[in-house]
């Protein structure tokens, strides 16, 4: 099994919002979609996702709901705030000037 | 910050801190819900469920360490920890009954000490009058008063009744001004007094100006206090209402009579005033005018040169303090100038037009108590608090030697992946815990121990009321008092305990040959206990001596025993020759009584009245002025003190009369100080006369020489003193004091007394004082500094013994492997004492050391207050070092002793 690539710094709170900002999710499933949307790229540490998840909820960026899951098990689903919408937008736009910048430099031909 | 996210947050913080269990539930629920998914998919690959399950727990990094990471991202564990270290802490102490016993103990007395003397300080320095807006009132004086030859009456005498009405004319400051004065008055008609210590006379503005109300009734008010003084109205104090009246508002309206006038109750003033003078308590106040009622022929109300009012103002908005002195000391020179006494020489006059008055602030009152006590106070404050560090110092000790058992506990902790914040924290909740009971026993302890202190310097004859009730500034300062502790008994085991590598306390647990890390920090804690406690040592050691001093101290008389006899002869209405008669009766009659061994008048009474009078001796065809006391006295009274005659004679009542030439007898003070040893029989001299300043035509020849006494008080030198003879006054005053020497067995003198003056005449006021307890009474106060400074010291050199015995006995338990090793080497038992002994001499010594040097700058504190000894007292040093380095060795030498004694095969097999 080849160990996904770590994910930059901070890019994990980028990646929940975009997930949750699609349909409030529930955490196994944000991580399972997040593995098959990036082609299994992308993948969050089990032991790092429900902290940042708790995190974001602290900073009221998301808030949770216990609903009825697909299989009819009750568990914690995640939705967006406006608050954490505006943080997305900022979080989002900020991510494109950086990796564009990354990938102009790294895209310089060599002489 | 957006309003509704704020809200949020709030809700989920409140949701976490009230609702936790099911926080903590839904948490659970959520990591359960997740890795059934997970053990599901690992299943659905084929792994077996336990590998599925051991995998996917691995994935999230452990279940526990998961929760706990969710909780801190939710900053829930912040508090959750506050609650489960107060538990913990808690848990402790009570597992270490005697460890929380001790701290507590040594905590509760520190504290107690500091907040005790607080207490006092705020009452009587601090705390402002129960009054309306206290802040704006200001007492005007005369800023640079310097002596005139006047009468002072009262203990707070800024004013006379002329200057009062002066400044009336000048009072652009305030919004009103209000004048007071104190006085015993006489409750019963006739015969023994029944005497108010705390009387006031009030102008009739003094209630409207404080903004005080009546709680039953109605206060005085201007309408009382006018010439003709009229409505004899009169206003109980709450206390005074309640215990001579049990609080029945019957007694509106009802008479009472004072000095046998009658007057009127009017009013109660509120429970909490007691009036304007701290350290006092009023019981009723009447008006300034009514002191011509009761003290009748009195010039107060218009001479010139009787001192005898307190003045105080209310500012009017604007007005701050200093503008009002500014003001006031431009108008000084048409006050002063149109209140001069007529009788002031130009000397005396120049110093009078020179006079300025002041404002200051008044919104702590009056106070001849707080001029008293301040260095006292100052003293008391520097040694509560040393106690306090001694048992902070103590406590430290404690910890740190607790700590060193726990260090294991520590390492294990932090191997694991606590924080040292984490643990430091923890440290710090259970010294907190501990500081906060200590606190709290301390503020309960407080007001009682104020009220022995106060009961310490109160008498019957003066009886002193200190407000101790706790406000904000004695809660603030028990607060910062239990924080600071904390802080310093419980940051240094702390922090020692958080930097403890854990690798090596696991390996050496136990095995170490040397004694653990901290036996330093503890020796100099060991130390600095000593060092304090000789401070302590030495400051109870001075008092005690001065008090000493004070008790054994050569009054020139013997007070023990004279019974005093004042006698008030206005209510017979006897005109001034027939006073001179019944005087003579009295004494003669008292002098025949069975128990009684000398009788004798006396003006002026030692140790409690002042007399100052200047006479003048012939010099060089002019006057030399002599400023000394002045007595005046019947035949017997050097007899009746004790006082030996050194030459010439007594008076004599039949030979010196009114009509007979004048004669004085002088003490010793007199010839040495005036002239210049020569003997004084036969000599000449002038009182003063009208004018200040200038002889009198009388010439009054010295026919004796008495031994010196001390009159104003023990602590003074003594004074030189002119004695002149009662029996050449033709016309005494109404008031008489008569001292009475009882023979050594005989009746009961009191009862002779009460039983002599009603025959003469039942109308006559007397009442009875006890010299010898006057004596004492005037050395209350250091006896008060003697009580509580040994009882300090005391308890300081306890609590530093301790110490010094906790760091020898913990050292060398520490160190048993390396004893054991050295005695199986063959060293001696005598070897190994020395070694221990030698150790507890450098910390016991270095503590000595330090606290000689201490001492020295803090016994300084204490020179004002000291009789008969310096500060520096070499003595006094030399007893308190050797006692506490004796203590101090000894506790050293029992577990050095012990240590000596061990087996080395059980030492060495033991590890």
């Amino acid at each position: 099994v080849s160990r996904p690539a770590d994910l930059v710094q901070g890019t994990l709170d980028l990646l929940i919002l975009k997930m949750l900002a699609l349909e409030p999710l529930h955490g196994w499933a944000i991580n399972s979609r997040l593995k098959r949307i990036s082609g299994d790229v992308l993948q969050v540490s089990d032991g790092s996702l429900y902290p940042a998840l708790h995190k974001l909820e602290h900073r009221g960026w998301i808030k949770a709901e216990w609903k009825a899951s697909e299989n009819n098990r009750r568990a914690k689903f995640y939705a967006l705030t406006r608050a954490g919408r505006r943080h997305l937008e900022r979080e989002a736009a900020e991510w494109e000037r950086l990796s564009g910048a990354i990938s102009t430099v790294v895209k310089l031909r060599e002489a | 910050v957006d309003p509704r996210r704020f809200l949020d947050t709030v809700r989920m913080r409140l949701r976490a801190l009230v609702r936790r269990r099911r926080v903590e539930a839904d948490l659970e629920d959520e990591l359960q819900f997740h890795l059934e998914h997970q053990i599901a998919e690992h299943v659905a690959r084929g792994l077996s469920h336990e590998q599925a399950r051991t995998l996917a727990l691995r994935q999230l990094g452990g279940y526990q360490s998961q929760l706990e990471l969710c909780r801190d991202s939710r900053g829930v564990n912040r508090v959750d920890h506050l609650q489960r270290d107060i538990h913990a802490a808690g848990r402790l102490l009570l597992r270490n009954p005697g460890f929380a016993v001790v701290a507590l103990l040594s905590l509760a007395l520190g504290i107690g000490a500091n907040a005790t003397i607080f207490g006092l300080v705020n009452a009587v320095r601090l705390r402002p009058l129960p009054v309306a807006e206290a802040g704006r009132l200001a007492i005007v004086d005369i800023a640079n008063r310097t002596i005139v030859p006047d009468s002072y009456s009262s203990r707070v005498a800024h004013f006379t009744s002329p200057l009062l009405d002066a400044l009336q004319a000048h009072r652009e400051p305030f919004g009103g001004v209000l004048a007071w004065s104190h006085a015993t008055m006489d409750l019963s008609i006739h015969g023994e007094s029944n005497f108010v210590e705390n009387g006031l006379y009030v102008s009739g503005s003094f209630f409207e100006v404080l903004g005080v109300r009546a709680s039953h009734g109605r206060t005085l008010t201007a309408a009382d206090d006018t010439a003709r003084c009229s409505t004899s109205a009169v206003v109980l104090s709450d206390a005074f209402w309640r215990r001579e009246y049990g609080g029945a508002t019957s007694v509106l309206g009802t008479a009472i009579t004072l000095n046998a006038k009658p007057f009127t109750i009017v009013g109660v003033t509120p429970p909490g005033f007691y009036g304007v003078e701290v350290g006092r308590a009023f019981d009723l106040a009447i008006p300034l005018c009514a002191e011509a009622i009761l003290n009748p022929g009195s010039e107060r109300r218009t001479n010139r040169g009787l001192w005898w009012l307190g003045v105080m103002g209310r500012l009017k908005p604007g007005w701050s303090l200093d503008r009002a002195s500014s003001y006031l000391s431009a108008a000084s020179p048409a006050i002063f100038q149109s209140t001069l006494p007529p009788e002031f020489g130009a000397e005396d006059a120049a110093k009078y037009r020179g006079f300025r008055l002041a404002a200051s602030p008044g919104a702590s009152g009056f106070s001849q108590l707080r001029e008293r006590t301040g260095g006292s106070l100052l003293v008391l404050m520097s040694v509560a608090g040393v106690v306090l560090l001694i048992a902070c110092a103590n406590l430290a000790n404690l910890l740190l030697a607790r700590m060193s058992v726990r260090d294991r506990e520590m390492a294990v902790r932090l191997a694991i992946g606590a924080s040292r914040g984490r643990l430091i924290q923890q440290l710090l909740v259970e010294s907190l815990m501990l500081a906060a009971v200590g606190t709290l026993a301390g503020a309960l302890l407080a007001p009682s121990l104020g009220r022995v202190i106060v009961s310490l310097i109160s008498s019957d004859v003066d009886p002193m009321f200190v407000d101790l009730a706790a406000d904000w500034r004695v809660i603030g300062f028990l607060a910062a008092l239990g924080v600071l502790t904390t802080l310093s008994f419980g940051l240094a085991p702390a922090l020692r305990a958080s930097r403890v590598p854990p690798g090596s306390v696991m390996k050496s647990a136990g095995r170490g040959l040397v004694g653990g890390g901290g036996s330093g920090v503890r020796r100099l804690l060991a130390g600095g206990q000593v060092g304090l406690s000789l401070v302590l040592l030495v400051i109870g050691l001075l008092f005690m001596r001065s008090l000493v001093n004070l008790l054994t101290t050569d009054a020139g008389f013997t007070p023990a025993g004279i019974v005093e006899v004042d006698v008030d002869m206005r209510p017979a209405n006897l005109p001034g020759p027939a006073r001179a008669v019944m005087r003579d009766a009295l004494v003669s009659r008292l002098r025949a009584a069975p128990g009684v061994a000398h009788v004798a008048t006396v003006a002026s009474v030692p140790l409690v009245a002042n007399w100052w009078r200047s006479v003048y001796l012939p010099n060089d065809g002019g006057w030399k002025r002599a400023m000394g006391r002045f007595n005046r006295v019947s035949p017997g009274y050097f007899d009746t003190l004790g006082t030996r005659m050194l030459q010439g004679r007594d008076f004599d009542a039949a030979a010196d009369v009114p009509a007979a030439p004048r004669v004085a007898i002088v003490n010793e003070a007199f010839v040495r100080r005036f002239l210049g040893g020569v003997a004084p029989i036969g000599l000449e001299f002038r009182p003063e006369g009208a004018t200040t300043g200038e002889p009198g035509p009388t010439t009054v020849r010295i026919i004796g020489l008495v031994a010196d006494t001390k009159h104003g008080s023990l602590r003074e030198a003594f004074d030189p003193i002119v004695y002149v003879a009662e029996s050449q006054v033709a016309e005494p005053s109404p008031f008489l004091n008569i001292f009475i020497r009882p023979r050594a067995s005989g009746p009961a003198v009191i009862d002779q007394v009460r039983s002599v003056i009603p025959q003469l005449d039942g109308r006559i006021a007397f009442h009875f004082h006890d010299v010898g307890r006057i004596r004492l009474e005037s050395i209350a106060q250091d006896r008060l500094m003697a009580v509580l400074c040994g009882a300090f010291a005391v308890l300081g050199g306890l609590l530093a013994v301790v110490g010094v015995y906790g760091v020898m006995a913990y050292t060398l338990t520490r160190r048993r492997a390396e004893i054991g090793v050295r005695l199986a080497l063959g060293a001696g038992r005598p070897a190994i004492l020395r070694m221990a002994i030698g150790e507890a001499a450098v910390v016991v010594g270095a503590g000595v050391a330090a606290g000689t040097a201490a001492a020295i700058a803090t016994a300084r504190l204490a020179e004002s207050l000291l009789y008969g000894l310096t500060p520096l007292d070499p003595s006094t040093f030399a007893v308190a070092i050797g006692t506490l380095s004796g203590v101090a060795m000894i506790a050293a030498y029992l577990p050095a002793n012990r240590a000596s004694r061990t087996d080395p095969t059980i030492a060495l097999r033991h590890d």
